[in-house]
């Protein structure tokens, strides 16, 4: 609630206020407020606090005697933050239609069994294990012959030894 | 490493183990054959063939650095790998009938 009389007349401070008061709303605190515990800078006096160019919630006269008219940075970095961002509609592009399908097995060398993964989280390694990987292709769409195909299989380096040609 | 039997023509296959990538080039020659003989690989239709096959082994000198979990599985997220094609170097072909009688096929 703004109590226009209080202003004197100063549009600019009661723009400023109303900002302030609609940051509330928002969700905004003040920069000095310490009851959640994360204050700018750690200070906790008004009068020592950021100043309005900072935030439009700050309590400080505005440098240069200009009241901000608009969110600062910082008010619209928190206001995402609380709110989140609605991400802009793009228009729908047409993508090719893929062809080709690239598929895997993955064979344990010793058992020549079929294993549904490497190694995850929890599972014990045995460093012995040999894997033989079966890279396959496949066309997608009836009447269509691969001719030539060029693919690339990336891992961790760090986790293999060299693979030999 | 090896390639499979359904690409075998002019293949090249360049492995970076420091990058952790293996390229592959391949091709088939499936329609030409001479005299009855079959061409070379299979065609690749929408069975699935067996372009190359990679033979992993864990760096045990790498895997004894990772810190381990009580279980001796290793603490850190797993283990995966990435396959790409590039498109720009895929041919697929098709037959048509030119009015000939004769089996045509073309690229694209």
């Amino acid at each position: 609630m703004l109590a226009e009389p209080a202003f004197q007349g100063n549009q600019s401070y009661l723009r400023y206020a109303f900002l302030h008061e609609l940051g509330h709303s928002l969700g905004l605190e003040h920069p000095f407020e310490d009851r959640d515990g994360d204050t700018v800078n750690g200070v906790t006096d008004p009068a020592l606090s950021v100043y309005p160019q900072d935030t439009v919630m700050a309590y400080r006269l505005p440098l240069e005697g200009a009241w901000p008219q608009v969110y600062s940075v910082n008010d619209w970095a928190a206001l995402e933050r609380i709110w989140g961002v609605r991400a802009l509609e793009q228009p729908p592009v047409a993508q090719p239609q893929p062809s080709v399908q690239l598929g895997y097995r993955l064979l344990d060398e010793h058992s020549n069994q079929e294993v549904a993964r490497l190694v995850v989280l929890g599972d014990s390694v045995d460093p012995d294990t040999v894997y033989t990987l079966e890279l396959q292709a496949s066309t997608l769409i009836e009447g269509l012959t691969l001719e030539s195909a060029d693919i690339v299989f990336r891992f961790d380096p760090t986790l293999f030894r060299d693979v030999q040609a | 490493m090896r390639i499979g039997q359904a690409l075998p023509v002019a293949n090249a296959i360049q492995i970076d183990n420091a990058l952790g990538q293996i390229r592959i080039a391949a091709a088939a020659l499936a329609d030409l054959s001479a005299s009855g003989s079959a061409g070379l690989g299979s065609a690749v239709a929408l069975e699935p063939a067996v372009s190359a096959c990679v033979a992993l082994r864990f760096d045990a000198d790498h895997l004894a650095a990772i810190p381990q979990a009580p279980d001796g599985g290793l603490s850190r997220p797993a283990l995966g790998f990435e396959l790409a094609l590039n498109d720009q170097e895929t041919v697929l072909s098709r037959s048509f009938e030119d009015g000939s009688g004769q089996l045509n096929r073309e690229d694209f």
